[in-house]
């Protein structure tokens, strides 16, 4: 139950969060795309402007992309004096520069052969530029020293727009670091092997050099935001979780029968033809079983096979005069007949009916010592059967029935309570409605029945409470007999008539004062004492 | 030979199971479906030589069963019994006479002369 409870708050929960998500992701997305070509545009527009103010000689082809090689030197030791080498075997890189560094690049150098081109230092920024063309790529940086441990900077790649798809895998290539004495310069310490601190093949996989396309900067954010978001989901889980326990907790729904109106009792076609339902099925099973009984030959049919329809017959039979009984009591508006009513014996015959038609349906029965209540016993009967059938009908077996009685003021308070499927919040609103069934059959009348015996006819109050997949309970609360002679037996109501006028009451008050000689008078009692 | 199959789709079980023994005492095999959804299942995996439907089903509008199971079953093999007597709704619902068309209560009788004339012909 707990199961179900929880299933059913935490899948509307789960697919709001997934809309959210993906909603969101779509929208972050979007967004880092946008950041990650504006800033595409913008080092595009930067570097063209610096290829063509640096480099006139490359002015065609004019169509130039870039991809950044990132580069991260972590724990270095005490350096004086360092650089770093740059080689590819790709032709078509025809710029490479230190667009962003840690270090202030002090001197850089293009050392390839057959091939032509520039290469510089901005004194200003401390970044390098090298252009050339006709040769693989190669460049030197040599950078400030310091006693940092680390150098992190960017080197740009810039190559053809035609030749740009090639420069989304890793060139090939090697990074070479390189470390000297602060006295010596960079190109002497190439020379002497020993300065060499590192080698980096550029496809080796242990070192962190990435070479990315720019555009594609924005999953890095987009990770980022999955990993929030996973650990966001996993949260909201619990929460939901938690939540659903706590609703599990929660007092169940209830619905009065308070409307005090009772449905205009005309039938509409609508409900005509449920009801002809209603009777029809049974009918048809009826007819069917006593066709089969009396078309085989009494040898041949089993005592089995006699007995499966015979039961059939009894019970469409007993189906057919229950909806019957309700369809009557739901028309009818003569007074109800009041007697005093003693309220556990009817429950313990209904409940002993009810349990003998499925053992695994157990009737719990808590009985108070209650008063009479005022009532029409056979319809009171009838409201009782109505409610523990649908509790019968709710229970899938094993289930339990509960039925208990107690004084309340002026009320004797019973409830039906069952442990079977409930009932949902939008048909709990719909049970006193006559004609309008929540369950797979019936026609609908029982509770309306029910409601209109124990409201209408007997001034009692009639609700429900139902939890989805829980149990429903039906409490009725009966009016006590009171003192109130009326209400009570033939012998209270002769009293009754002794004191009043005979002339509003019985055949017999009138017959006494007929029997008194002024008919004018208004008490017979005084006018005939006074006569006398 | 072979018995001939017939499918009885009914939400009431005392109308199924009378039915359906009724339809075995004569011989036929029959199987029984207790919802719209039951009958079209059945229907996609077995052929069926007649099929017994009521219009009130509590899952899926008998009508929308037919609809659904007329590539396996052809509409002259079908016969829709009904409580509904209003005629306005069968006119409605009905509207090509395809179907034999028979209210509740059937007269068993009349239901096995035409499950009859369905099987083998006049």
């Amino acid at each position: 139950m707990r199961k179900r409870i929880f299933l059913n708050s935490v899948i509307p929960v789960f697919a709001v969060l997934c809309a959210t998500f993906y909603a969101l992701d779509s929208l972050v997305k979007n967004f880092e795309k946008r950041e990650a070509d504006a800033r595409l545009n913008e080092s595009y527009t930067a570097i063209k402007q610096r290829f063509d103010e640096n480099f006139a000689i490359m002015t065609s082809p004019l169509r130039e992309t870039f991809c950044a090689l990132l580069m991260r030197f972590y724990s270095l030791g005490q350096l004086n004096n360092f650089f770093v080498e740059f080689t590819s075997l790709y032709p078509q890189i025809q710029r490479i520069a230190l667009i962003k560094s840690s270090r202030r690049v002090l001197e850089v150098s293009k050392l390839t052969a057959k091939s032509f081109g520039k290469a510089w230092v901005n004194q200003d920024t401390g970044l390098s530029n090298i252009f050339w063309q006709g040769a693989h790529p190669y460049a030197e940086f040599r950078m400030e020293a310091g006693a940092g441990f680390e150098v992190a900077g960017t080197i740009e790649l810039t190559t053809l727009f035609e030749d740009a798809a090639g420069l989304t895998a890793t060139p090939f290539g090697v990074v070479k670091f390189y470390s000297s004495p602060k006295d010596k310069i960079f190109s002497d310490a190439k020379k002497n092997k020993d300065a060499v601190v590192k080698v980096f093949p550029l496809l080796g996989g242990k070192w962190s050099v990435e070479i990315r396309e720019d555009r594609k900067q924005f999953y890095k954010a987009q990770s980022r935001f999955r990993r929030k978001f996973a650990v966001f989901t996993v949260f909201a889980l619990f929460f939901t979780y938690a939540l659903s326990f706590v609703f599990s907790l929660r007092p169940t729904q209830t619905v009065r029968f308070t409307s005090g109106k009772y449905p205009n009792e005309e039938l509409s076609e609508d409900d005509i033809s449920l009801i002809g339902h209603e009777l029809r099925n049974p009918i048809a099973a009826v007819k069917n079983a006593c066709y089969f009984i009396s078309s085989h030959p009494r040898s041949k049919l089993s005592g089995a096979n006699i007995d499966k329809h015979l039961g059939i017959i009894r019970n469409e039979i007993s189906l057919i005069s229950a909806t019957i009984e309700n369809l009557l009591t739901f028309l009818r508006s003569r007074p109800p007949v009041l007697s005093a009513c003693r309220i556990n014996p009817i429950l313990s015959e209904l409940a002993a009916h009810f349990a003998n038609k499925n053992s695994l349906v157990e009737f719990v029965t808590d009985f108070g010592d209650v008063p009479l209540v005022a009532a029409d016993a056979v319809e009171l009967k009838q409201a009782f059967f109505n409610i523990m059938e649908n509790a019968f009908d709710a229970v899938t077996p094993p289930g339990e029935i509960k039925i208990t009685t107690s004084r309340e003021n002026e009320y004797v308070r019973i409830s039906v309570k069952d442990s079977g499927c409930g009932i949902s919040s939008v048909n709990l609103g719909k049970v006193f409605k006559p004609f309008v069934s929540v369950k797979n059959s019936g026609a609908g009348l029982g509770l309306a029945v029910v409601a209109k015996i124990i409201e209408k006819r007997l001034s009692g109050k009639v609700l429900i409470k139902s939890e989805l997949g829980a149990g429903s309970e039906v409490v009725a609360l009966l009016p006590v007999k009171r003192e109130n002679p009326l209400l009570i037996s033939p012998l209270g109501r002769g009293r009754r008539q002794g004191r009043e006028n005979p002339l509003l009451i019985s055949p017999l008050g009138r017959g006494r004062r007929q029997g008194r000689e002024n008919p004018l008078l208004i008490s017979p009692l005084g006018r005939g004492r006074r006569g006398e | 030979m072979e018995k001939k199959k017939i499918l009885i789709v009914d939400d009431d079980f005392s109308v199924r199971e009378t039915l359906c023994d009724i339809l075995r005492a004569e011989g036929y095999e029959v199987t029984e479906a207790s919802s719209g959804a039951d009958a079209i299942d059945k229907t996609a995996s077995a052929d069926f030589d007649c099929v017994i439907i009521d219009l009130r089903l509590p899952d899926i509008d008998g009508i929308k069963v037919i609809e659904r199971m007329s590539d396996k079953i052809s509409k002259n093999k079908i016969i829709v019994i009904t409580g509904y007597a209003s005629p306005e709704l069968l006119s409605k619902t009905l509207t090509e006479a395809e179907y034999f068309l028979l209210l509740k209560p059937v007269e068993p009788e009349q239901l096995l002369a035409i499950v009859k004339k369905i099987i083998y012909g006049d």
